[in-house]
Formats: structure tokens, C-alpha cells, sequence
């Protein structure tokens, strides 16, 4: 399917820029552009007006990020306050052993993948269609109040939402359970039911973003050239087909952006959702690594496991995302750099 | 264009069930303020469910009336406005260079934004060079180390390349420099990307209270999000032998106040960035 | 051009802003200067506090918290200048470590017994046994030696321990029951463990919409049911069998008492979602629980009174008798014989003898009365000999203990008296009596081999427990679990404690 899409967008592309370029012709009379052949400084020196621009950036990310980061080393040392970072003991890899040698990290390893890949498959997909079906709104006034009304959501902290899922989905008073009486069941524990509590984990999380989610795409919509629509419309073609053959392709690069990057967040977890919504009878099923983590480290106060983690998790999380961004340039995408 | 049968099928559906999910989202929305509006008791014993019963305004007026909730309003409105404002200007100045893909070491660039998502040093060596270089117990701190971010520095980017070329190489040609073109033909055009964006930071520093937390000492720089977080006592942050605030929990009401309180400045922000959502911002640019 | 200048301009100003960001002090201090010592021999000295709630209320009355009639008071009595500095709500762990590694050293500083331990053995702190000796003869009368003695390494203590009053009078749980609806079905207190079961029962028959006994679970998801652990002896996590150490977890009295609370739950006596509930009162304030189990302070809460008497004026809570299990056990753990902090005196601490002298300071009847009462003459009068004053002024001054630093003896009973919970306070100490069971966690100083498998032995636990009760597991699966237990670090664990307590442990 993506493999459809990622050509079909070069398609579309070269369409647009054949009916720029014819248009550009009209008008100015010119000639498409010329190959570059400059040399590699003599480029430099042409853009040396956008290297200045840069430059704030790189100070900033030169000071504020990559100056601390030499802490990284914290992960490979039992870290004592007096001795400083540099000066404490080196243990080499104890503090990983510590962390994964134990019976417990192998299952929230793998509950954290479970859940992530849960995530990402079934709520990938909705806030973008949900922009899709908000586009085919005509209504200005509803468009903008279903927009503005389904993003709140994301605005609650987990302790909210979690408490309103744990009411709606109560065995005793929850209303779920309420209408399942009235049709002669039994009431049903969810949360507390391991068949259950991913998916209520996973949807509830599609839900809280699902608005918010639409906000990036329906910007990038309205940077669509309306021609190509009206070109489309005088072939004949439904809104629907305009929405497969242009909505779509010209949304591709957003869309394959935030795909790398939910790649590039697969080990992380929404950690205060899980804490909020996990019970002793769930631990198999829901335990995932940053519970783990802040179990281990809560009792044992030492700083080195839980810059382990940290590390071992955005190791991880960074060679997804290299991953991704490398078979996406294969095919001849745009990718992250 | 006429719609067919068809497409006004699709549209009632579409309509329906867009409605059903903003339903859906609205309901916990009026829960909680309604519970921030009701009687304590009635709102322990769960009468309250989408209504305020016994309706007054005392856990609003809990929350508001301290000197502290001013202050602390005044730095989360600075902080947010300034923060704002300042990261857009970093971002843009970041993001368009690297839409010139022929640009020598540009990827790289990218890549060094990149890294920074998920490797950092730690809280430890960032609070020392913070310390270093004054920002500790600084209003800038709760700004600066945020100022750009790499999500939101490549969304600006994407966009920026969604505009079409032609329009740059026309400008060019006519011999504009490339803060010209940047700030007279990008920018007007990006009109619905710098809203996102803007909307993006707004919400990230309108949230932001940890840095302020590590950051900052001084009662005076405490952001809304943690002056509100204090307010709550809740049961489970209390060890079993602090009788003298187990004595005092909260009220539930409170709590649901201050949750209000938390969103709906920012809520109230989308609505007016939802003009600059207007689909046809490129007609006439081309031809033009 | 303009447009290129502009944006020259605005590039120069955001680098020059950050350049100087360093000299921008110009944010309002909250420290004034107005307070000056005079006195020939002052200190000044950087107390380090945790956090209190009534910060929160400080701030609401609209007050200075490092320059107000208390502080004053207390400079002036002590002469000594305090520039009092709190720590955040939440990780204030985070922000410690930060401080220290910064090489800020307040003069004294509050914490937590484990971090106090684990700061002294990186060589953070100093030992306080020459300050206490040198500066602190009031603090040493007021102290007796078990709290000193659990913030003991190596014959040294790591700080000065603020004494809890009430450890040795209170347990940590006990029995809350709505003593109205007991009057109302004829019921008695229960003796033994069967009658309070039966107890239960005869509230479900009478009141089918009432929950019986509403069980919550702590932070590890471990159930709080503590007067009944204590029924079965395994109330205290550690406790000393025949001359050992042993985790009270894995014993077989631990085993009885699950299948115990399984069949109050499968008789519909319990809470069904006990698993999930956190909060104590949601149920009992409400009217729907019958019982549940928390400690005097949960009783007087504002929340309890006046929701629960709003809605059935005529309610009475009260606290039931511990139930006798076989071999005569009943009751709970103890409290911690020191309030959750310690005062600690960094190595690098610049006014080591104003921060001592600072303790022993308010460690006097002076400091007492106002850490007590407020201020004479704003907050109470003294009467014919006698402390006289009223709720209100009393709620004006209520912030005043966000400045506590040590407990007098009697100060607890004192301000117990003060706040209109006395009468409580004595029922429940009436219903503790003989019935404090000790816990052994707090005199040994934070052990390694304890501390890094203390969660995932909590998990362990939590998870076999809830379990078993909700029928997910069988009881049956007990060898396996005790066995699992051992593998994940039980085992070494308790074999450090028993090694701790062949050196140091007593009785």
C-alpha cells in the first residue's frame, strides 16, 4: 500500500511541476532550469546567506543539547554526588545487568512492543481519516466546532481520563457493564481482565489524541493547490477520487514524517497512563519498561539504572528510526535528513 | 459543483458520526467542570454527572484567590507568549535552510537536530552549565532550553517544501536574497503551518512545569501548571504518619477546578488560529 | 535591505538576550533584608526544608514565607538568622541530587531516612554525634534513643531525626466502622477474627447496598490490611521469629491470611474492585462502605465529617477492637519512631554550629510554644496560667508548622488538642493499646541488597495476592510463589538483614 502511495506521490509531483513549469513558461518566457554543476564550495559560498540563517539553531543545539550531553555516561558509572560525573567510579555495564538480568524485564521489554505496535496499527491511521472526513465538511461553523471540541481531550492528564474510564468501566456502577445487565450478562471486570486492559489502554490513548492529531494534517491540506482539484473535477472525477488521488498523495510527506517518527518512539510508553490504569491482577500483560524502571529505582535510589534505561531505550528508539528514515530514501522519499 | 446522491449519503454519515465523537469527547469535559461548580458533597456521594448540583463558585474562588495564582499566571502567560514568539523565529530560521536539499552539510544538520530527540545528557550536567551561566532561578530558563524543538523544526520544514519551487526560483531570478524570499514569499504562505506550529509550542510551554521545578527556587518564577499541582493534596502523595494533611485532603471539587483552570486558557487559543486553516491559500500565488 | 536588517536586528538581540541572560536578576527576590541582626554573636545559617502543604496556605494568606511574624519570632528568640528554602512537592529526590552535585550545601537540610543514608555512606554528610554533643543539650533531652538509634551507621548518626510523638501510642491502621448503623442492627464489637467475619456478614444481610469492608491497595498495589495481617501475626513486612529475621510475606501465617480475605471476597464481603481503589474515603465518606481500614487522622478529615454527616446526620465512626486470630495474635504495625525526616548537616556546610544551635533552639520550651501555639499575644493569650485562644486565630496561624522542625514531647497531644481532635486521637489510642506489633524495618539503616529488589518483591507479592483473592491463581501455587520470591532476591535480602541483625539487633 505505501509502496503505491510513495510512487504514486513522484507522479503527482511530476504532474505539478510540469503544469508549474508550463505556466512559469507562459509567463516568463524561460527555459526549465538548468542542472547544477557548481562545486561543493562554490555552493557553500552561494548559500552562506542560509548558513547564517542557520546558525542560532546550531548555537542552540550546540549549548543547550550536545554541551550536557557527556551526562550520557552516568549509565556506565555508579554515580556518587561528591565525585561528580567524571570522577565517579566506572562499572562498565553493571548497571544494564542490574536492569535486564532480572526475571521482570524480559516481560515488560516485550509488553512494551505489544503495546506499541497495538498503538501504532490501529491509531495511526484515525486522526488522519478523521482530517479526511473533517475536509469533506462543507460547514465552516461545524468543521471548526468538531475540531475544536474533539481535541480537549488532550488537554486531561491520564489521572482524569483514567478515573473516567475506571468509572465508565466499573463493574459495580460503571455504566458499560450497566447496559450489559440490561441485556441479561454477567458484569465484566475490564480493567482488571488481562484480555481486555490492552485493548482499553490502546483505545482509550487513540481516543485522548485523536483531535489533536488532525490539527498537523487539515493544516497540511489547506497547502494543497485547490487547481489540482479543479483540474481533477473537470476530468470527472468524485470526491472521493480526489481524496485517493490527491488529498492523500500530497499529505504523503507528513504522513510518512510522523510515521518515522512513531518508529522512533516505540519503546516509549505513556508512562502515567499505565500507572494510573494497571492493577496487580494485570502486571503480565501491562508492565512495561518505564514501570519497571521506576519500580526498580524508586527503593534503590541510584541514579546509574535509571540513565541505563534511558540510554538503552533511546538506543533502540534511534536505530527504528534510522531504520525507517533509510528504506524510505530508498524508495525515494523525502526521510528526516 | 452539485453533490450526487451518493456523496450526500456519505456527507449525513460523515456528519453523524463526526457529531457522536465530539459528544463523546464534550461529555468528561462537562463532568469535570460541572464538577468543579458543585456542591462537595454531592460531588463525594456522585450525584454529579454531567450538571452542577447545588451550583456555587467556592472551588474557583479557592484556587484564584491567592497572590500566588497571580504571579503564577503573569510567568505562565509571559513565559508562554515569549516562548512562543521566540521559538517560531528560531524554528523558521532553522527550518527553511534545510529545505534546500543541495545544500552542502545540510543533512547533516538535520541529523544533528535529530540525535537530540532522543539522546540528552541527563538533569545533572544541564543543571550545572544552567548554573553556570546564570539561567538557574531565571525566567529564561523556562524558555531558552526549549526554545527549538527538533518534531516541531522538521513539521516547518515539510511544510516549507510543500510550497511550490517554482515560486522561490521566479523570486530568485528577479534577484531577491534569501531572507527576502523567506520572509515575503514563504512566510505568507506557511500561514496555516506557523499557526500549527505556534499552537504546538503555545501548548508545550502553557504545560511546561518540570524545568521550572528543577529549575527554579524562587516562588516567584513558579509557572500556573506547578502553583496547581501544589494545590491538590491528594491521599496517595501522603506518607501514613502526616496526620496533620491527612486531615486535609482536598476536596474533590477542588481538584476538578484546578483541572479547569489548567486548560481552558489554551483552549480558548485554537479558536482564533483556526482562520489562518483556510484551504486555498496558494490560488493566484503561481499565476501571480 | 529593511527587511534584511530587520531580521539582522532581531538575530542580534535574541543571542545578545541569551548572552546576558546571566546578568537578568532583576526578577524580585524573595528574600527581604529588612530583618538585621544586631546581636554581637549572630548566625546565619540556609535551612533546607521539605515540603508542606501549608505552603500552599502561607501563600493564600498572603505571606512572606521567609519573612513573617513566625521567623522573626524565631530570630529573635535564637538569634539566629534563617533563610528557610523548600523542596518541591514532588521529585525533590531529582532536585536534591541536583543541588549537591552543583555543590550547594545548605547548612541543614531535611531528609528522608534513606536518602539520608544513602548521601552519608557517598560522603555528603557528616556525621552529627560531636555537633549534638557540643551544641544540642536540649535536643538530647527531648530525644529518647529509638529514633536516634534508627539513624545510626556505624555507631554514627547521620543526622538529627525529628521524633514522631505518637509511635508509641498509635499504630499505623486500625478498624474504622460506622458505629451508628452497628447501634442501629444491635451488632457488637468483635473479638475474635470468625466474629468479625460474622460482623460483616449480618451488615450484608441488613444493608445489601452497603460494601462491608472497603479494602484500598497502597503504591504496590498490595492490599492495606493491616489489622488483619495482624490477626495472622504477619502484620509488620519484617519481623523476628525464634532469634531470626524473617519477611513476613513468604510465612505461612501470610498464606492463611490470603485464603482468609479470598473468602471474605468470594462471600461478597469486600469491594470487588479493591485492586484498583487508591483512595480510602471515595466509599466510606459516601455512605456505601461499612468499614475500612486507615488511622485516626483519616477520621477527622474534613472530607469524612462533613460529607458523611451531611449526608446521614446521624453517623458515628469509630474504630472497632482488633480481631483475635488463632494463637491470640491481633493488631498492627507500629509507626515510624521518627516523622519521616531526619536533619542533616552536609561535610561542606559553611555555619556547622548555627545549624546545630539552630536544632537545639527549637528544641526549647520557647520555640515549642510557638511552634505549638503561634505568637503570644496574635494568636493566643496566655489566661490565669493557661494557653487561651480561638479557632479562628488558630486557623489564621495554621501555616506556622511548615517551620516544625522537632517535636517536644506533648507538643503532638498539644496541637492534636488545639485542632478539636483530641477525643479521636484518644479512642484510637484506647483501641491500640497492647496492640502495637514492632516492625523491625526502621531500625536497620537502608541495606543494598534490600533496597534494589524492594519493588519487585512488593510486585511479586501484589501480584500473587490479588491473584489468589480475585481467583485468577490458585493458593496452591504458594511453594512456587515463596520459591520465585527467594530467586528474585528474597532470598539474599533476608540473609542481609539477619547478618545486620546478628550485629546490631537486640531483644
Amino acid at each position: 500500500m505505501l509502496l503505491y502511495y510513495i510512487i504514486k506521490t513522484r507522479d503527482i509531483q511530476k504532474d505539478v511541476v510540469e503544469v508549474e513549469t508550463v505556466l512559469t513558461k507562459e509567463q516568463k518566457g524561460k527555459t526549465s532550469p538548468r542542472p547544477d554543476s557548481r562545486s561543493y564550495f562554490q555552493k557553500m559560498a552561494a548559500y552562506k546567506e542560509l548558513y547564517l540563517m542557520a546558525i542560532p539553531g546550531i548555537i542552540f543545539l550546540l549549548l543547550f543539547k550536545y554541551l550536557p550531553m557527556y551526562g550520557i555516561i552516568m549509565a556506565f558509572k555508579n554515580y556518587n554526588v561528591m565525585k561528580g560525573i567524571i570522577g565517579s567510579d566506572w562499572v562498565g555495564f553493571k548497571n544494564f545487568i542490574m536492569l535486564f538480568a532480572t526475571s521482570d524485564f524480559p516481560l515488560a521489554f516485550r509488553n512494551t512492543l505489544i503495546l506499541s505496535v497495538y498503538h501504532l496499527s490501529w491509531g495511526f491511521p484515525v486522526p488522519l481519516i478523521m482530517a479526511l472526513l473533517l475536509n469533506e465538511v462543507r460547514s465552516s461553523v461545524l468543521k471548526r466546532s468538531v475540531q475544536t471540541i474533539t481535541y480537549i481531550p488532550h488537554f486531561f492528564s491520564w489521572v482524569v481520563i483514567s478515573g473516567i474510564f475506571i468509572d465508565i468501566l466499573s463493574p459495580s456502577s460503571g455504566i458499560v457493564n450497566t447496559i450489559i445487565q440490561a441485556f441479561g450478562g454477567d458484569p465484566v471486570f475490564f480493567m482488571a481482565d488481562p484480555r481486555y486492559i490492552r485493548s482499553i489502554l490502546v483505545f482509550s490513548s487513540i481516543w485522548k489524541e485523536a483531535g489533536w492529531g488532525t490539527i498537523l494534517y487539515l493544516a497540511s491540506i489547506t497547502s494543497i493547490d485547490p487547481e489540482l482539484y479543479q483540474a481533477a473535477a473537470m476530468d470527472g472525477a468524485g470526491r472521493l477520487h480526489q481524496t485517493w488521488s490527491i488529498t492523500i498523495p500530497c499529505l504523503l510527506p507528513t504522513i510518512i514524517i510522523l510515521l518515522i517518527m512513531r518508529l522512533g518512539n516505540i519503546m516509549d510508553s505513556n508512562f502515567e497512563q499505565v500507572l494510573m490504569m494497571y492493577s496487580a491482577s494485570v502486571f503480565d500483560v501491562t508492565d512495561v519498561i518505564d514501570t519497571y524502571v521506576y519500580r526498580v529505582s524508586f527503593t534503590s535510589l541510584q541514579f546509574g539504572l535509571t540513565s541505563a534505561a534511558g540510554l538503552f531505550k533511546a538506543v533502540i528508539n534511534c536505530m527504528l528510526l534510522l531504520t525507517a528514515n533509510h528504506v524510505v530514501k530508498r524508495l525515494g522519499g523525502r526521510g528526516m535528513y | 459543483m452539485k453533490q450526487t446522491q451518493a456523496e450526500k449519503i456519505f456527507s449525513v454519515f460523515n456528519i453523524s458520526f463526526l457529531l457522536i465523537f465530539s459528544l463523546v469527547a464534550v461529555l468528561p469535559f462537562a463532568h469535570i467542570i460541572s464538577k468543579s461548580l458543585s456542591d462537595e458533597v454531592a460531588v463525594l456521594t456522585k450525584q454529579v454527572t454531567l450538571w452542577p448540583i447545588g451550583f456555587n463558585l467556592n472551588s474557583y474562588q479557592y484556587v484564584v484567590h491567592s497572590k500566588q495564582f497571580i504571579t503564577s499566571l503573569g510567568v505562565s502567560v509571559f513565559v508562554t507568549l515569549a516562548g512562543t514568539l521566540i521559538s517560531i523565529l528560531l524554528t523558521v530560521l532553522a527550518a527553511y535552510p534545510l529545505t534546500k536539499k543541495d545544500m552542502p552539510l545540510g543533512s547533516l544538520i538535520s541529523l544533528l537536530y535529530i540525535i537530540t530527540m532522543f539522546f540528552g545528557g541527563g538533569m545533572i550536567p544541564t543543571y550545572l552549565f544552567y548554573k553556570q551561566i546564570g539561567l538557574y532561578d531565571n525566567i529564561w530558563v523556562l524558555i531558552l532550553p526549549t526554545a527549538i524543538s527538533p518534531f516541531n523544526m522538521i513539521l516547518m520544514r515539510n511544510f516549507f517544501e510543500s510550497i511550490s519551487p517554482t515560486l522561490e526560483e521566479s523570486a530568485k531570478m528577479d534577484g531577491a536574497s534569501n531572507l527576502r524570499i523567506l520572509f515575503q514569499i514563504i512566510l505568507p504562505l506557511s500561514k496555516a503551518a506557523i499557526a500549527t506550529i505556534g499552537l504546538f509550542y503555545a501548548v508545550s510551554y502553557w504545560n511546561s512545569f518540570f524545568n521550572a521545578l528543577l529549575f527554579t527556587g524562587k516562588r516567584s518564577l513558579m509557572p500556573l501548571q506547578l502553583y496547581l499541582r501544589n494545590l491538590i493534596m491528594s491521599t496517595t502523595d501522603l506518607a501514613d504518619s502526616d496526620w496533620e494533611a491527612r486531615a486535609k485532603v482536598s476536596q474533590e471539587s477542588i481538584r476538578a477546578a484546578t483541572i479547569i483552570a489548567a486548560m481552558v486558557p489554551i483552549l480558548m487559543v485554537y479558536p482564533f488560529l483556526q482562520k489562518y486553516f483556510v484551504k486555498g491559500v496558494m490560488i493566484g500565488a503561481v499565476k501571480g | 535591505m529593511l527587511i534584511k536588517r530587520m531580521l539582522s536586528l532581531a538575530i542580534a538581540v535574541t543571542m545578545a538576550t541569551s548572552l546576558f541572560v546571566g546578568c537578568g536578576k532583576k526578577v524580585e527576590k524573595d528574600t527581604t533584608d529588612a530583618v538585621k541582626t544586631q546581636e554581637t554573636k549572630s548566625y546565619k545559617i540556609r535551612f533546607s526544608k521539605s515540603y508542606h502543604s501549608g505552603l500552599e496556605e502561607a501563600g493564600k494568606a498572603g505571606e512572606n514565607i521567609v519573612d513573617n511574624r513566625f521567623t522573626q519570632a524565631y530570630e529573635k528568640d535564637s538569634g539566629i538568622n534563617v533563610t528557610w528554602e523548600f523542596q518541591p512537592k514532588t521529585d525533590g529526590d531529582q532536585k536534591i541530587a541536583m543541588m549537591f552535585a552543583g555543590g550547594d550545601f545548605p547548612d541543614l537540610i531535611s531528609l528522608t531516612k534513606a536518602q539520608a543514608f544513602k548521601y552519608y555512606v557517598q560522603g555528603v554528610l557528616m556525621p552529627v554525634n560531636e555537633l549534638m554533643d557540643k551544641y544540642t543539650p536540649e535536643y538530647k533531652k527531648i530525644t529518647p534513643k529509638e529514633p536516634l538509634d534508627a539513624v545510626m551507621q556505624d555507631g554514627k548518626y547521620v543526622g538529627f531525626p525529628a521524633i514522631a510523638d505518637d509511635y508509641t501510642k498509635a499504630t499505623t491502621a486500625g478498624i474504622i466502622v460506622r458505629r451508628d448503623i452497628m447501634n442501629e442492627l444491635g451488632l457488637k464489637d468483635p473479638k475474635t477474627i470468625d466474629e468479625f467475619t460474622a460482623l460483616l456478614k449480618a451488615v450484608k444481610e441488613k444493608k445489601p447496598d452497603m460494601i462491608p469492608l472497603d479494602v484500598r491497595v497502597d503504591t504496590n498495589s498490595i492490599p492495606k490490611l493491616n489489622p488483619i495481617e495482624g490477626a495472622f501475626g504477619v502484620a509488620p513486612l519484617w519481623a523476628v521469629s525464634n532469634g531470626k529475621v524473617v519477611h513476613n510475606a513468604i510465612q505461612p501465617g501470610y498464606k492463611d491470611y490470603i485464603l482468609y480475605v479470598k473468602s471474605l471476597y468470594n462471600q461478597g464481603l469486600i469491594n470487588k474492585e479493591f485492586s484498583l481503589n487508591k483512595d480510602l474515603k471515595a466509599n466510606f465518606q459516601s455512605g456505601k462502605a461499612f468499614a475500612t481500614i486507615g488511622g485516626w487522622a483519616d477520621t477527622v478529615s474534613s472530607g469524612m465529617k462533613n460529607t458523611l454527616l451531611a449526608k446521614f446526620p446521624t453517623a458515628k465512626i469509630d474504630f472497632i477492637p482488633y480481631p483475635e486470630g488463632k494463637n491470640g495474635l491481633k493488631g498492627s504495625a507500629q509507626k515510624p519512631p521518627f516523622a519521616n525526616n531526619v536533619i542533616c548537616v552536609p561535610v561542606n556546610a559553611k555555619e556547622k554550629e548555627g545549624g546545630a544551635k539552630f536544632i537545639d533552639y527549637c528544641s526549647t520550651e520557647k520555640a515549642g510554644l510557638i511552634q505549638d501555639y503561634g505568637i503570644e499575644g496574635i494568636d493566643y493569650k496566655v489566661q490565669d496560667g493557661k494557653i487561651a485562644t480561638s479557632d479562628e486565630q488558630q486557623s489564621k496561624a495554621a501555616w506556622r508548622v511548615i517551620y516544625t522542625t522537632v517535636s517536644r514531647e506533648g507538643s503532638f497531644n498539644r496541637r492534636v488538642g488545639l485542632k478539636g481532635y483530641t477525643e479521636e486521637f484518644n479512642r484510637y489510642t484506647e483501641v491500640c493499646k497492647g496492640n502495637i506489633m514492632p516492625d523491625i524495618q526502621y531500625n536497620f539503616p537502608p541495606i543494598e541488597k534490600v533496597d534494589s529488589v524492594g519493588g519487585t518483591l512488593a510486585k511479586h507479592q501484589a501480584e500473587f495476592i490479588t491473584k489468589v483473592i480475585m481467583g485468577a491463581a490458585s493458593i496452591n501455587d504458594w511453594d512456587k510463589y515463596v520459591a520465585d520470591f527467594n530467586t528474585k532476591g528474597g532470598k539474599d535480602a533476608i540473609a542481609a538483614v539477619n547478618e545486620w541483625y546478628a550485629k546490631n539487633g537486640k531483644k
